[in-house]
């Protein structure tokens, strides 16, 4: 039982020296996450409203094109989601690595608000623009 | 591929992803409570709710976050073929409002997705008070757009039925 206890012990005490070498207690890593956050819900609002995927794919056809495509005549839908998923992901990585690269002080006094309402407000202009969807039927 | 048919391997899929689903719902809904409605002191012998919400939320974060990815990585997968053999169907058929909120199920898949290291981060320093309320109210929305979806996901499934 006191074995047990120790070996317990020192794992936790190990585990607790990788959790401070890691990740979690590095300012660089807050600040990135911190702006990868507040960038994702911004930038795909963006990349709906406005077009912007990086790529379009065609499902039916199993074609990539670069950008926004039209679907083509006889060749099924196109989708965009892909593509926005991948614009959002390589501007607010560069965005994070940005504010990562900030003093300490500016990217502490980041609101941390802005975390849960620039998500919870994003839902609203992406609601709207699938108004027809809304109002068919 | 020749042993299962088209059909089944995509079917297998799709269950692989509600049962994902289901992990992080799972997971999230106890790591929400344990936030909104911390257990303080026990009056007396813990009852069910209790100790749902006396779970060790921190915990739970790295497991979150995979399964976050996984269940996306799998639904962006099945995604292609939902496009081809499912929306268009149920465009056909009206289902207007229905084909809306799985619109809006893939925006939050995407959005909670841009959340994750900030939530790993918040939870990896549990005991730093600074981030009490950012990391209440992040878990707080990502438990409730991963309901959203996933109740979105199941009602989509049950439109055409199974195996339709």
């Amino acid at each position: 039982m006191i074995g047990t206890t120790n070996s317990t012990s020192a794992t936790a005490t190990q585990s607790a020296a990788a959790q401070r070498s890691s990740l979690a207690v590095s300012s660089k890593f807050k600040a990135f996450a911190l702006g990868f956050a507040i960038a994702m819900p911004i930038m795909y609002v963006a990349c709906d409203l406005l077009s912007l995927p990086l790529f379009t794919y065609h499902p039916a056809t199993n074609r990539f094109g670069w950008g926004w495509e039209a679907g083509r005549s006889g060749e099924g839908p196109a989708m965009y989601w892909y593509g926005w998923t991948a614009m959002c992901l390589i501007v607010c990585s560069a965005v994070g690595m940005i504010a990562a690269m900030l003093p300490e002080k500016v990217a502490s006094k980041l609101p941390l608000w802005l975390l849960w309402l620039l998500p919870s407000l994003a839902m609203i202009p992406l609601a709207f623009s699938l108004m027809p969807f809304w109002t068919k039927g | 591929m020749d042993f299962i048919s088209v059909n089944t391997f995509w079917t297998i899929f799709l269950i692989i992803h509600g049962l994902l689903a289901v992990g992080l719902l799972g997971a999230l809904t106890h790591q929400a409570m344990s936030v909104l409605m911390p257990v303080r002191q026990l009056a007396g012998p813990p009852g069910f709710i209790t100790r749902f919400r006396a779970v060790p939320g921190a915990g739970y974060a790295t497991a979150v976050c995979i399964l976050w990815i996984l269940t996306f990585i799998v639904g962006a997968w099945i995604y292609t073929k939902y496009r081809i053999y499912v929306r268009i169907p149920i465009e056909q058929a009206g289902y207007w409002k229905t084909q809306g909120f799985f619109e809006l199920k893939e925006h939050v898949a995407t959005i909670g997705l841009g959340l994750l290291p900030i939530y790993w981060y918040f939870w990896k320093n549990a005991q730093s008070p600074q981030y009490d309320s950012a990391r209440k109210w992040v878990t707080v929305w990502l438990a409730a757009g991963c309901w959203f979806a996933y109740l979105v996901g199941h009602v989509l499934n049950n439109v055409r039925g199974f195996g339709s």
